[in-house]
């Protein structure tokens, strides 16, 4: 076990250097930021001062080291263009969108798992089909589209929720359950095939047989079966969430980091999406470990397969 | 009753139209407005302020937040098109570049520092000395130094004459308190604005939310008047659709960001009204004359020609952009000074002529070219489709306007629809000048033009700035350098009630709007 | 669990036609992208208007349930003028398009990756885990966006994103497959009769990979034509005046207040399109037994 943990940590570890490489060379590609941070009215000579006093005419393997260098020490530098430091920018907006994806996850495992447990007790009826079609409903309708439309009826024709902003709960309603019902199908055929396997185990029916109750032999020994890749499964999700929200967070105005990325793309501002794409990979690195290291726990087998 | 709104909201879901809408805000009232005397903005359609800091911005609102937050030394009456006092109450110039000016006594901050010569003399050493890096330097570049000759005057001593310098008095130079800004620099002014004008700041959550209340302390005969309405809401919501949706829901009362299709159909709504005005911003088509892109055909004035006798813009004024819109045939706004109309050259909307200009200049069969844009993709559109009838193939390359500037200024821009708003100075050299004087947005690089700008700009007799600006004038338009479109309006809609003026320069002052 | 079809009485492809048609969604998923495929091709036959004349007097009309909707423009016009219907069916190309484009070019990543790593194991396993995570933890939609910023958005940047993106799926799935073919006895008696590996992964490998392939290819396609959309949408995928759905969604946005139906119609068309690729990819799975459980 302890050689599977050492060999996943250091797995995650070269991912995430790989994943910091490729967030400062990219964004490097996209042009000269002198340009952009000396701005509207600048002439040669202030970009020239620009490029000297950020360090840009620095060798740019130098300059990613010392950037990542920096990063580690949680310093992701100045925006370009709100002159405030990125890591106090992120400290802002990352609760936000915390928030968000939790909210949106459990959302999705309170409406996955009893569809998927239905889904399998009553295999092949027309319960086992109904849930299915939500399922595949779910998964064609776009995120935006389905944001856009609870927007009309919920903010402007009932007027039961906020319609932008991220002042209070009520206000995480609706992106909520934009972001959370996509992430729904998946969660739920997980959850129904991981019980159909369970009910089929001889374990299950050994305890059948022996005349267990039947919601004891569901919830204490099937389901509790059936969640553990489910659980996981949820991780990497929320991991998802965190990359994937920008289009909920631009619709909503919700101040969270998928909208500061979209912003600071629209920009061109630099150390901020090179920060968030290092924290958003870095969540999702840590969350899939910590995934695989609960799958391996808790299922011996799946150690080898890691 | 629960069902029937249920209906409704699916109904509109379902496309049933705006009739399905109506029904639906019958039934609850905008609870916005009078009664907690809480006027709730929305703006940031071109993204949040980013600084705060009325130097260390180029925002449009950032320059709303500075007419209600602070003041100029001199206010400009709109209406009468005249120059009052404003922090300052007399002023003389003994010479072409010193100006003496009498400072108004009894004003304070609203941090209780009270008002002086000191923080005048402070603001202007400090926006005038490069190190500090001020954004836009042809507001302060002019500016020498200042020094204290009394507790409530001031002498400026100016770098070269300054024509227009009324127009920069009662603009973009606001006054800080000399004590705090020593203190806190740019970085601390846009975490806690201080100013001394109709509103003081009492929370600011940067690119997100500010809340301004009612001044009490602005008593001393101001022109600007006193606020009326007592607390300001302002929030940053990009998306003019999130406004307009938080607009009909009763979350915001105010917005300035939409559409004039959106103005006609929320006015048509009851609980709300709206207004609109034309502005000092015009479109322009920029041509890239110079070759700095290397893309062969605009260099050519001909092929400059067939694109401008090509592109119908008065159906886009009047179709796309509505309302006050005009065609505007100079390239600045006509009632800048030194726009004069009759300099220009007109041309006017003629396929054929174009397609066979183009045949002239050799591409009969027309050409492939990018044509960059930032704003509403439809005027572009339409200048597409109006290309592609006389064998133009344009592509589109919609961005984000920063991403926009950096192209520009790297010369990767061959054909560009952009537009420029002279920060609400009127005064061609807010708008000309800083396009065609040799920087980073010229694709004129025409020597000749910019000496005649020069001269335009610093000549402190106004016969001869009028002289050399039509020569500017009949130049660009001439040659094409532009093609300048039409002009902009602003649309404004918000909850019945609130009482609104307009402006002609685009600012929305709020201290002078009031509950009904 | 790969449970291999016997090759007694009909041929395993009758059967599975056989079942095919039996299988209810599945057959309307099918008709349903059948059409719509039909509609891309011979758009220019059957669009009534050209999807890029505008007529700027012309703009906004409603479609034909509305009263005071013009018989001209069935669908109504959009905000330049153009007829909505003609830029619906010429839409359907460019969806069909990116779907099809993007997930080729993912599918042959995804396999050639997934395939070698199932098959040789060890180091080029190990290789392999690491890109699969790597590209994993990069933010698809951030990277999208900021790669299209810095790039242009255009028709083929957008497939090319998608294309180089999409892969992991199918590095997954081929990656498990072919571990589970490998161990199969008829695999290692080719072995053993000395087959070279090229031999075998063409002959024995790649044939018992199609079902599932095709399974994960649905879901991706789908999954392209979303985020075509999605991009689109926020002003960072194809460029105007391309009729695409998703950029008729995000023009339509500006009026959704009081012409729904500008938002209805597109978003109508691509619910469709990938109800219709989500049935058919169902379907697939259930024909066939193959594929599990797929993101």
């Amino acid at each position: 076990m302890l050689r599977y943990v050492i060999r996943r940590f250091l797995l995650a570890l070269l991912t995430l250097i790989t994943v910091s490489a490729l967030a400062f060379f990219m964004t490097w590609l996209s042009g000269d930021p002198a340009l952009a941070i000396a701005g509207d009215t600048a002439s040669a000579e202030d970009i020239a001062a620009v490029r000297d006093h950020y360090g840009l005419d620095r060798p740019i393997v130098a300059q990613y080291f010392s950037w990542a260098g920096r990063a580690l020490r949680g310093d992701f530098g100045v925006s370009y263009h709100f002159d405030l430091p990125v890591s106090e920018m992120l400290a802002t907006r990352l609760p936000v969108t915390m928030t968000l994806g939790a909210a949106s996850i459990l959302f999705a495992l309170a409406l996955a798992i009893p569809l998927g447990v239905l889904a399998a007790v009553y295999n092949n009826t027309i319960i086992d089909r109904a849930a299915l079609t939500i399922a595949v409903l779910g998964q064609a309708i776009p995120t935006f589209w389905f944001a856009l439309m609870m927007m009309i009826l919920f903010g402007i024709t009932l007027r039961w929720l906020p319609i932008s902003g991220g002042g209070s709960w009520a206000h995480y309603v609706m992106p909520t359950i934009a972001l959370g019902y996509f992430a729904t199908p998946v969660l739920m055929r997980l959850t129904r095939a991981g019980m159909l396997e369970a009910l089929e185990s001889d374990y299950i029916r050994t305890a059948r047989a022996y005349g267990l109750p039947i919601r004891s032999i569901l919830f204490r020994h099937a389901l509790r079966n059936a969640l553990i890749p489910v659980v996981a499964l949820a991780a990497v999700q929320f991991g998802f969430m965190l990359g994937g929200s920008i289009v909920i967070e631009t619709v909503f105005s919700l101040p969270g980091i998928g909208w500061l990325g979209y912003d600071a793309i629209l920009r061109g501002d630099l150390p901020v999406v090179q920060a968030i794409l290092l924290v958003v990979a870095g969540f999702y690195v840590i969350l899939t470990f910590l995934a695989d290291l609960l799958n391996a726990a808790l299922d011996p087998r799946m150690r080898s397969a890691g | 009753m629960l069902k029937e709104i249920r209906l409704d909201g699916v109904k509109a879901v379902l496309g049933a139209g705006a009739l399905a809408l109506v029904t639906a805000f019958g039934t609850s009232d905008a609870m916005a407005g009078p009664d907690d005397d809480t006027l709730r903005i929305a703006w940031g359609a071109t993204g949040p302020i980013d600084n705060l800091d009325a130097y260390f911005n180029t925002n449009r609102t950032g320059i709303w937040f500075a007419r209600n937050v602070w003041d100029t030394l001199v206010f400009r009456n709109l209406d009468e098109g005249t120059y009052e006092p404003l922090l300052a109450t007399g002023w003389s110039f003994p010479d072409d570049t010193t100006l003496d000016l009498t400072l108004r006594e009894g004003v304070v901050f609203h941090n209780g520092e009270p008002f002086d010569a000191d923080d005048v003399v402070y603001t202007l050493n400090f926006i005038a000395d490069p190190e500090n890096g001020v954004l836009t330097r042809g507001n302060v570049d002019w500016i020498e130094n200042a020094e204290r000759t009394g507790p409530y005057s001031v002498r400026v001593h100016m770098t070269r004459p300054m024509p227009q310098i009324f127009e920069i008095l009662s603009g973009p130079i606001v006054i800080y308190p000399n004590e705090y800004y020593a203190e806190v620099g740019p970085e601390g002014m846009n975490r806690m604005p201080v100013g001394t004008g109709p509103y003081r700041v009492t929370e600011v959550q940067p690119t997100q939310r500010y809340t301004l209340e009612r001044n009490p302390d602005y008593t001393w005969g101001s022109p600007k008047g006193e606020a009326s309405i007592g607390t300001l809401v302002i929030r940053e919501i990009a998306d003019v659709q999130t406004q307009v949706a938080e607009l009909l829901g009763g979350g915001i009362d105010f917005t300035a960001d939409i559409s004039a299709d959106q103005l006609d159909q929320i006015t048509g709504l009851p609980g709300f009204s709206g207004a609109q005005s034309e502005t000092m911003r015009i479109s322009y088509l920029g041509f890239d004359a110079a070759g700095r892109s290397g893309f062969e055909p605009t260099q050519n004035p001909m092929v400059r020609e067939a694109i401008a006798r090509a592109v119908n813009r008065k159906a886009i004024s009047e179709n796309l952009v509505r309302g006050d819109s005009r065609v505007v045939n100079t390239p600045c706004f006509p009632t800048q000074f030194g726009c004069d109309e009759d300099a220009a050259v007109i041309w006017d909307f003629d396929p054929e002529a174009a397609r066979a200009l183009l045949a002239e200049a050799g591409y009969p069969d027309g050409f492939e070219i990018e044509i960059y844009n930032y704003r509403s993709s439809s005027w572009a559109e339409a200048i597409i489709a109006d290309l592609a009838e006389i064998g133009i193939a344009a592509n589109l390359n919609q961005m984000g306007y920063f991403a926009l500037r950096d192209l520009q200024h790297e010369g990767r821009t061959p054909l560009y629809l952009m537009d420029w708003g002279s920060f609400s100075i009127n005064d061609m050299s807010a708008i000309t000048s800083r396009f065609f004087t040799l920087g980073p947005d010229d694709f004129a690089q025409d020597e000749e033009l910019a000496a005649w700008l020069e001269t335009g700009d610093s000549s402190p007799d106004p016969a001869t700035r009028e002289e050399a600006y039509a020569k500017a004038i009949a130049r660009i338009t001439e040659r094409l350098y532009w093609l300048p479109m039409f002009s902009h309006v602003r649309n404004y809609a918000f909850v019945e009630g609130l009482e609104f003026k307009g402006f002609v320069d685009e600012i929305p002052r709020f201290y002078a709007y009031s509950w009904r | 669990m790969a449970d291999q079809t016997p090759a007694v009485g009909p041929s395993p492809g009758r059967i599975a036609l056989r079942r095919m048609l039996a299988h209810r969604s599945f057959a309307l998923g099918v008709s349903v992208l059948l059409v719509m495929t039909l509609m891309a091709i011979f758009a220019p036959l059957i669009a009534p208007h050209d999807p890029y004349a505008t007529d700027l007097t012309q703009r906004l009309l409603p479609p034909f349930w509305h009263d005071d909707s013009v018989p001209e423009h069935i669908l109504g016009t959009d905000k330049v003028g153009r007829d909505y219907l003609s830029r619906l069916i010429y839409g359907a190309r460019v969806s069909l398009a990116i779907g099809v484009l993007a997930v080729l070019l993912s599918g042959l990543i995804g396999t050639v990756l997934g395939v070698a790593a199932g098959y040789f194991g060890g180091k080029v396993d190990a290789v392999v885990t690491y890109l699969i995570g790597t590209r994993l933890s990069l933010p698809l939609f951030l990277v999208a966006l900021a790669v299209v910023a810095m790039f242009g958005s255009s028709l083929t940047i957008v497939i090319l994103v998608l294309g180089l993106f999409l892969w992991d799926q199918f590095a997954v799935v081929m990656r498990s497959v072919t571990k589970q073919i490998r161990s199969q006895d008829y695999v290692r008696a080719a072995r053993a009769a000395g087959a070279s590996h090229m031999r075998i992964l063409w002959r024995e490998i790649l044939p018992n990979v199609r079902e599932p392939l095709l399974v994960v290819a649905t879901v991706e396609m789908a999954n392209a034509i979303i985020l075509e959309a999605s991009l689109s949408f926020l002003g960072f995928g194809v460029q105007a005046p391309l009729p695409s759905w998703g950029l008729m969604l995000s023009d339509a946005r500006e009026f959704m207040f009081f012409d729904p139906w500008l938002l209805t119609i597109p978003g109508c068309a691509l619910f469709a399109l990938l109800l219709a690729i989500n049935l058919t990819g169902d379907g697939l799975r259930d024909v066939t037994g193959r594929g599990g459980v797929l993101r």
